[in-house]
């Protein structure tokens, strides 16, 4: 009983319901009182009814008012973008039963959408898969690595090898959380293939905390996390500079966290395109980052901040720092782990 | 736990952190972190937000979004506030300290969680003197907190929020209350206390100042943190695409006006106060002079002997040669410390802020209203807008400086004094606050920057005067326009003088 009438007390529309009833038994109870004329003479009793009126307008603000203006925020954040549809209909009060039914409603046909567009990329992505055949691809490149060698080519030899290395790590293994070390030998790998592509303009730097390096390999992270951030400083921070350029990475793991820090010394961006690019990171909008992320770039650090969201939760994830002519820093932060997680 | 080395701890953690006021949006999407034993710098371009972020820090309100972290433990989310304070102390260019309070009793007594019913004085003596000799400074806990130097109110805080054991402690613009040496001692305390494990978050305007203590440092830019700039990242001075018109139009100046030596003497000081007897400086039409005073008793020994009225026992001032009461015959006027705040007039309109002190050059300013509507029309023809049919609350921060300097301008005293002209400005402000002075120069106008902190004077300046106290004797030393160059180099802008010194002046 006191259960359902917890639940019924979650909608709005019912506990003003109640209030006006409350206040019109009030009413009416004074107008009885004045008419019959038992308070003329009793100095206690309007004392008495200024409180009650009193404790029904403190009631009005903690039962109505606050819980409604709680409501409107948590609208506000979703018209924002800082929350989901689901954590908004996760709220303790709702208008009424029929505005909670519609949320839900909303949020299984975004979840339909989402669903659907994730088997289609699922798809499209396995098809890619089928069409590439592995064994196809890793057999040819040995094979080009072979008439590299014999033609004396060793530079196109060692490219291949590279790029064999590196395909097999990003097409072949299905897990989704892999160690650092592996995600670590993978930046490797992309970093000496894109110097046959640069030369002595790139370097790579990984700080390293000696004391807890050992412990930090060995913890878990998404799979390819660290290469598309590697990737995006090279090519939108040191590239676009002139002369010579740093990329750097730096782990630290904390009693409870893991932070990457990927900073470039490259140009860097402006005031207005950072405040873009975070509010693209935090967005709750699915939408807005299909639409924008096909035109705009960052869809790389968008994608791995979305992934860390799905596995981590909200806590965790990406902030980009930056300066113009100065440098970039994405500063990705997950949870110190060492068991595999399913997400 | 993995294995049993020692691992980091993250001290502070703000993410994603939005905070909303009255439906504005103040802070905007926030991220920083702080390790266990950081010095971390962080300099404000703009001071919008910058308390509320201090107040996101120490006090946690309810947030619009985002989390904060403090010692790894959630403190404060936007679906779960808890709204008590963090255990972080603010040490900042006012006092909070009880000041008819000793020592003793502001270190321990005061302390949250002190639950002692029966106090006694020596134990607590005894407590206190091992943090006293760590911090290496010699100081009577029973000192009443009021008879204490800036310097030693800072370190009392400091040690205050040790004792209590507050892993974080935040110094905000420190150095525009203690000298340069002063502010060397507590760099090395700083890093003291690091290598100890406590935290810091050093705010400052300057990148050279935060530069000398910090090992990172966080750029503020529009209630966010834009950068991260590393101790091995960053070059000699912030990037310049924060400040570049400021840098030009300071380069510009540089280049184009070399101090006039053959300008007419305006006004004359000599001290005769015992502590400061000896010292006297003279300044030329259109000169900026800065008294940049290495110890903050005698800056306010100074700022006490050359604003008061008529107190010829202990300085003698001379304006054009003559001897003269300049304060009395508005031959000289001051700007104190922060004047957009101290010096305005909220009660009254802006037209009558401008004009207050025409009176002794245009008697009948108050009775016609035709000479207060050309003051209105010189600020306009200044500046560009009309702020008089604004009310004075309602001015920004740097309209309220243009209404100030505007004020001196229209006076036009022989010589005008300002007290720590750059102290809590942010880029912005400083840049104008250097145009208004060199509005106040090209007038005409003698000018004395007096200050501890060198802040951006050196921009402006035409000559340094530096005084210190030597073995209880003042040391002057005087450093002329040439001579810049050797000045230390962590000070704003000597670097620039040293790209400008090599070229040719532009005529």
């Amino acid at each position: 009983m006191g259960d359902r009438m917890g639940k019924n007390q979650k909608y709005l529309v019912n506990r003003l319901y109640l209030f006006c009833a409350l206040l019109f038994l009030f009413g009416v109870v004074m107008i009885f009182l004045a008419e019959t004329g038992i308070v003329q003479g009793r100095r206690a009793v309007i004392p008495g009814l200024f409180l009650i009126l009193a404790l029904f307008l403190a009631g009005g603000y903690r039962w109505l008012y606050r819980p409604y203006r709680m409501l409107n925020e948590q609208f506000s954040r979703f018209a924002d973008g800082y929350i989901s549809l689901e954590e908004m209909s996760r709220t303790d009060v709702l208008l009424s039963p029929e505005m909670e039914r519609s949320l839900k409603q909303l949020d299984s046909m975004n979840n339909a959408t989402r669903n659907l567009d994730l088997s289609k990329r699922q798809a499209q992505y396995r098809a890619l898969q089928n069409q590439i055949n592995p064994h196809f691809l890793y057999n040819t490149l040995e094979g080009i690595r072979s008439e590299a060698l014999i033609a004396g080519l060793d530079n196109l030899a060692d490219m291949t090898e590279l790029l064999a290395t590196f395909f097999r790590y990003t097409i072949s293994r299905n897990e989704t959380l892999v160690t650092l070390e592996e995600e670590l030998d993978n930046c490797y790998t992309y970093f000496k293939i894109q110097q046959y592509r640069f030369g002595s303009r790139i370097h790579l730097e990984v700080l390293k905390d000696e004391e807890e390096w050992n412990t930090i390999l060995h913890c878990r992270i998404p799979k390819l996390t660290l290469q598309p951030i590697l990737e995006n400083s090279i090519i939108h921070g040191i590239e676009l500079k002139m002369g010579e350029g740093t990329v750097t990475i730096e782990i630290t793991r904390t009693e409870s966290r893991l932070l990457i820090r990927v900073r470039d010394d490259g140009v860097g961006m402006d005031h207005r395109t950072l405040e873009e690019l975070n509010a693209r990171l935090d967005s709750k909008e699915e939408e807005y980052r299909e639409s924008h992320s096909r035109e705009e770039g960052g869809v790389a650090l968008v994608n791995v901040n979305n992934r860390v969201h799905l596995l981590f939760g909200e806590e965790y994830g990406m902030h980009v720092y930056s300066m113009e002519n100065t440098g970039t820093t994405v500063e990705l932060s997950i949870p110190a782990v060492r068991e595999q997680r399913k997400p | 736990m993995y294995g049993g080395s020692v691992m980091k701890t993250e001290i502070l953690r703000l993410e994603r952190v939005t905070y909303r006021r009255d439906n504005t949006t103040i802070l905007n999407n926030l991220s920083m972190s702080m390790m266990k034993g950081d010095i971390m710098g962080l300099q404000p371009l703009e001071t919008y937000g910058l308390e509320e972020l201090l107040s996101v820090l120490t006090e946690n309100p309810p947030l619009y979004f985002g989390y904060v972290y403090y010692m790894e433990q959630c403190v404060n989310a936007w679906n779960a506030a808890r709204h008590e304070r963090n255990r972080i102390s603010v040490i900042g260019t006012r006092s909070t300290l009880v000041g008819d309070l000793d020592i003793l009793t502001n270190v321990f007594v005061l302390r949250p969680g002190f639950r002692q019913e029966r106090i006694s004085e020596k134990m607590l003596v005894r407590q206190l003197q091992p943090f006293l000799d760590d911090l290496g400074i010699r100081l009577d806990p029973k000192t009443t907190v009021d008879r204490l130097s800036p310097y030693e109110r800072v370190l009392v805080e400091l040690l205050r929020a040790v004792v209590a054991g507050h892993h974080l402690i935040i110094f905000r613009e420190i150095s525009s209350v203690i000298s340069e040496e002063e502010l060397k001692d507590l760099h090395r305390l700083l890093r003291h206390y690091a290598r100890r494990g406590f935290s810091f978050l050093y705010i400052s305007m300057h990148f050279e100042e935060i530069m000398q203590v910090c090992s990172s440092t966080a750029i503020y830019h529009d209630a966010r943190i834009d950068m991260i700039i590393e101790e091995d990242f960053r070059g000699k001075s912030l990037p310049r695409s924060y400040y570049q018109d400021y840098y030009n139009h300071v380069s510009r100046r540089l280049r184009r006006c070399r101090p006039d030596k053959e300008g007419e003497e305006v006004f004359s000081a000599e001290l005769l106060s015992d502590d400061l007897k000896g010292f006297a400086f003279s300044v030329r039409e259109g000169e900026c002079l800065v008294i940049q005073n290495m110890e903050t008793r005698i800056y306010n020994r100074l700022v006490e002997v050359l604003t008061r009225e008529n107190d010829v026992s202990r300085v003698r001032f001379a304006f054009r040669g003559k001897q003269e009461d300049g304060i009395r015959r508005r031959k000289m006027a001051v700007l104190r410390e922060e004047p957009g705040k101290t010096m305005i007039f909220e009660d009254l309109s802006v037209l009558d802020n401008l004009c207050i002190t025409l009176d002794h050059k245009l008697p009948s300013i108050w009775v016609r209203k035709k000479a207060r509507d050309s003051v209105r029309e010189e600020y306009v023809r200044e500046f560009g807008t009309d702020i008089c049919s604004r009310h004075t609350m309602d001015l920004t921060r740097i309209e309220r400086l243009r209404l100030i300097y505007m004020r001196v301008w229209l006076e036009k005293p022989d010589v005008v004094f300002l007290l720590q002209p750059f102290k809590g400005a942010d880029v912005e402000e400083r840049y104008q606050i250097f145009k208004l002075q060199e509005m106040l120069l090209k007038k005409g106008m003698a000018v004395v920057i007096l200050a501890v902190s060198m802040g951006d004077s050196l921009a402006i300046a035409d000559r340094v005067i530096r005084l210190a106290s030597v073995r209880e004797r003042l040391d002057v030393k005087e450093y002329r326009y040439e001579d810049f160059p050797k000045l230390p180099g962590y000070l704003p802008w000597v670097d620039v003088y040293d790209e400008n010194m090599e070229k040719e002046p532009v005529l």
